[in-house]
């Protein structure tokens, strides 16, 4: 026996010196303290009184191999549905990667998307608790450097099991090249996603039960096809894709009766970029385009695609309150951002978003103006200011009067030496609706490279919902050693939508301590 | 190179259009028109009533040319005999299956229903073979189980309370002739958080018609075989039809279906199956009642 592991260490060390072992480790922990004036009253609140989510990823290369396998754990937690106390742990994401000749192969779980994600994109989002990883196959060949075909076949990821639906794709890009100044990339893809038994029982039970004239045949089978074009030529960037997919039963408007519904988008951007300006023209349109693995998800389960927001993705916490995410049963969209800096000192942004319904109806619309100006080598400053028209009834179901709003903003940044700086921000938004005024002030100070201290506040000067003016403040620290960040929250944060690079939910007011850490090896 | 961008081409779009000009076979939806003429109603009743006895259904999938599915009529026989009132039976020919063929075509007892209600519960397995009360049993793949389990599942079966009681009047109809209506009083006694689903049934006694016996048989087709609980129609969804989700206790549906007889079936030979069960997740039947045609 002893000769035998001998023998295997003999045989393996030398791969092992040639092995890499890498990972991360993300840990969040929330310690609820109940505020029913904000109305953070959920079972957490109430019960739990605390919870954690970590993710920690180990990468593992030896001899052309690549293993990851992720250990997710969440006690207690309400980060993948805010109205549930969830807690399970293990391994939720496992995969063998190993490229032989020109043929990529990765078998278990894997994150991937064909062109922009119209018809498939399989990420992760942790802020929002999303997790769309394919457990499958994905093979990918390069014919020549510009030449590409992949294929998967696999089901969604579902915590810590899979989706019963399966789901299948085929991706081919080509890449032209005429000469220095002119370059055409185009690709095509293709999803199907088959029904299981059960689900389509249940459909079809409830589709029977309808009216006679409302009643359809379901289909098993979902296809999405897409064809995508980017051109490049010279400072110009032009951008087309369109996508369609057979009809499916999807939930309608309401969400009260599934409906025999196919559906297309229509998405193309067309950019220009040069020394001290930028162009941004996009536009979108949608019609029926709810991908998910089964006809019952809703929300953010499931989700098979990914739709490009038409919004500007706002940093500042009031620009960012009335963010918006795609409506994927219908709506025009409409963007243009212009970035202009005539000197190192001066930079002006523009950007306008326009969004109806698809009966031309508008639901959304944000002008936005901001101008950044370095008065020395200490002190750098931005102004602007922000009006938003969002629709509440259609991007959070409530039944309230749209919202429209007035935001100014400002950020300074001074640094008294090469290590020390402060960051003051203040904002004001002003609005008739939904929770009323808020003001937002922040005071950041940074010791570099190891501390950061903050305090923020902020207030609904002038409450529609609740009686008495409500201080939402926020004391922040952390601390950073080489790789590894800590820190430490106590806050108190108004319900609304929290949205990432254009996904989007709908969060329950926080009131309590919260702790973060990070660490990659 | 050329050469392979060209195949990949044609492949991929040979492969789109194969895959989207599949006919795929669709689940069973309804497009009867509604008679409009019947009664349909449903109300919270103020007076309670005693829960009936739970009775069992048990689905014998069944073919003609299957040697074996004598031995499962003669089973829900022995079941019957042994729980007298309580064993409500109905023998299921489904299509598609090559010992459910008929040797003789005119005597032919498969149906779209009975093949539908097949799928519903597994569509797996050697016939013959069953459902006892539509439950998927610990340990079995799907609903449908082979007749060596029959008794011992209908007995535990037995043991449960049911949580509504179905009473079913059949009367020709007034004017429409060859046809009955047939008249469904469904009462929860107890409130239920599920779907609920009613499904009406119209089988059929006395049918002669040739079967293939078990093995060793002399002769190996009897011409004479008697079929019994033989499904003729639904008058339903085969999955049944909605009720309401989660009905409160002393909830009353009183509702009304029309049959219009086939030249072929004798309408002394004929009952009604009423069964209330849930649907997709689940079939689990909660009662079962039989009666008579005429």
């Amino acid at each position: 026996m002893r000769k035998l592991v001998f023998g295997l260490f003999i045989f393996i060390s030398p791969l092992l010196s040639f092995a890499q072992l890498s990972g991360d480790l993300m840990v969040n922990s929330n310690f609820y303290v109940k505020d029913t004036s904000i109305g953070a009253t959920n079972s957490q609140y109430l019960r739990e009184f605390s919870s954690s989510e970590a993710w920690m990823f180990i990468n593992y290369s030896v001899a052309g191999f690549k293993f990851s396998v992720r250990y997710d754990l969440f006690n207690n937690s309400p980060l993948l549905d805010p109205n549930e106390v969830y807690t399970d742990q293990g391994l939720a994401f496992y995969s063998v990667n190993k490229k032989v000749g020109k043929l990529d192969i990765t078998a278990g779980h894997f994150y991937d998307q064909f062109g922009s994600g119209i018809i498939f994109r399989a990420f992760e989002d942790r802020i929002l608790g999303l997790d769309y990883a394919i457990n499958g196959l994905n093979l990918k060949y390069d014919f020549t450097d510009d030449f590409r075909i992949k294929a998967f076949t696999g089901r969604q990821k579902n915590r810590f099991t899979t989706h019963d639906q399966v789901m299948k794709g085929i991706n081919l890009e080509r890449d032209f090249y005429f000469g220095e100044n002119l370059s055409w990339y185009v690709g095509t893809g293709l999803i199907n996603r088959t029904l299981d038994k059960q689900t389509m029982d249940i459909l079809a039970s409830e589709i029977n039960s309808y009216p006679l004239e409302e009643r359809f045949v379901p289909k098993y089978n979902l296809f999405s096809a897409t064809v995508y074009s980017t051109l490049n030529y010279k400072n110009f960037n032009f951008y087309v894709e369109y996508a369609k997919k057979t009809a499916e039963a999807i939930r309608n408007l309401e969400g009260n009766k599934f409906i025999n519904e196919d559906g297309d988008v229509l998405y193309t951007s067309l950019n220009y970029s040069t020394k001290g300006l930028g162009v941004s023209l996009q536009h979108k349109r949608t019609k029926g385009f709810t991908m998910r693995t089964s006809s019952f998800s809703s929300f953010l389960v499931g989700t098979i695609n990914y739709m490009p927001p038409m919004s500007k993705q706002q940093a500042k916490i009031l620009p960012a309150r009335y963010s918006i995410s795609a409506q994927e049963l219908g709506e025009i969209a409409s963007q243009a951002e212009i970035t202009y800096s005539p000197n190192k000192k001066n930079t002006f942004s523009a950007n306008v978003s326009y969004v109806t319904d698809d009966h031309n109806k508008e639901i959304y619309h944000e002008y936005y103006l901001d101008y950044y100006h370095k008065f020395g080598k200490k002190l750098k400053a931005t102004f602007g200011v922000q009006t938003v028209y969002y629709d509440k009834e259609v991007y959070e179901n409530e039944n309230e009067p749209a919202v429209t709003t007035f935001t100014p903003f400002s950020e300074f940044v001074y640094k008294f030496d090469r290590k020390k700086s402060v960051r003051w921000e203040i904002q004001y938004l002003f609005t008739e609706q939904d929770h009323g005024d808020f003001f937002f002030g922040l005071v950041e100070f940074n010791i570099a490279p190891h501390y950061s201290f903050s305090i923020a506040d902020m207030i609904n000067t002038k409450p529609l919902k609740v009686d008495d003016v409500k201080h939402y403040y926020n004391f922040f620290v952390a601390y950073t050693l080489n790789q590894t960040r800590f820190s430490l929250g106590y806050m108190k944060q108004v319900e609304g939508v929290v949205c990432t690079g254009g996904v989007c939910r709908v969060e329950p007011a926080f009131s309590g301590l919260k702790f973060n850490l990070t660490t990659s090896f | 190179m050329k050469t392979i961008h060209t195949f990949l081409i044609v492949f991929f779009i040979g492969l789109l259009t194969i895959l989207i000009s599949c006919e795929e076979e669709g689940p069973y939806i309804n497009f009867d028109p509604i008679d409009t003429s019947l009664f349909d109603s449903t109300y919270i009743s103020s007076t309670s009533i005693i829960p009936d006895e739970k009775n069992v259904l048990i689905e014998d999938f069944t073919g003609a040319r299957c040697p074996n599915c004598p031995n499962a009529a003669a089973k829900l026989v022995d079941i019957t005999m042994a729980n007298p009132g309580r064993i409500v039976g109905m023998a299921i020919h489904p299509d598609g299956i090559p010992f459910t063929r008929p040797h003789d075509l005119e005597k032919d007892f498969r149906t779209d229903d009975g093949t539908e209600i097949f799928k519903l519960l597994g569509e797996e397995g050697a016939l013959p073979i069953g459902s006892i009360d539509r439950v998927k049993y610990s340990g079995e793949t799907n609903q449908l189980v082979g007749i060596s389990f029959w008794t011992n599942y209908v007995d535990q079966r037995l043991l449960l309370a049911s949580p509504v009681n179905i009473s079913l009047v059949s009367t020709p109809h007034l004017t429409e002739a060859n046809t009955f209506v047939i008249r469904a009083e469904v009462q929860f006694t107890t409130a239920i958080a599920d779907d609920k689903y009613l499904t009406i049934a119209l089988t059929e006694s006395d049918l002669i018609a040739p079967q293939t016996l078990p093995q060793g048989s002399i002769p190996d087709v009897d011409s004479n075989y008697i079929n019994n609980h033989i499904l003729r129609d639904v008058l339903t969804n085969p999955g049944g039809n909605l009720l309401m989700s989660n009905p409160e206790m002393n909830r009353v549906f009183i509702k009304e279906f029309k049959i219009t007889m086939d030249a072929k079936w004798n309408p002394d030979n004929c009952a009604i199956v009423g069964i209330i069960h849930n649907s997709g997740l689940s079939f689990d039947v909660d009662q079962v009642e039989e009666i008579h045609l005429k």
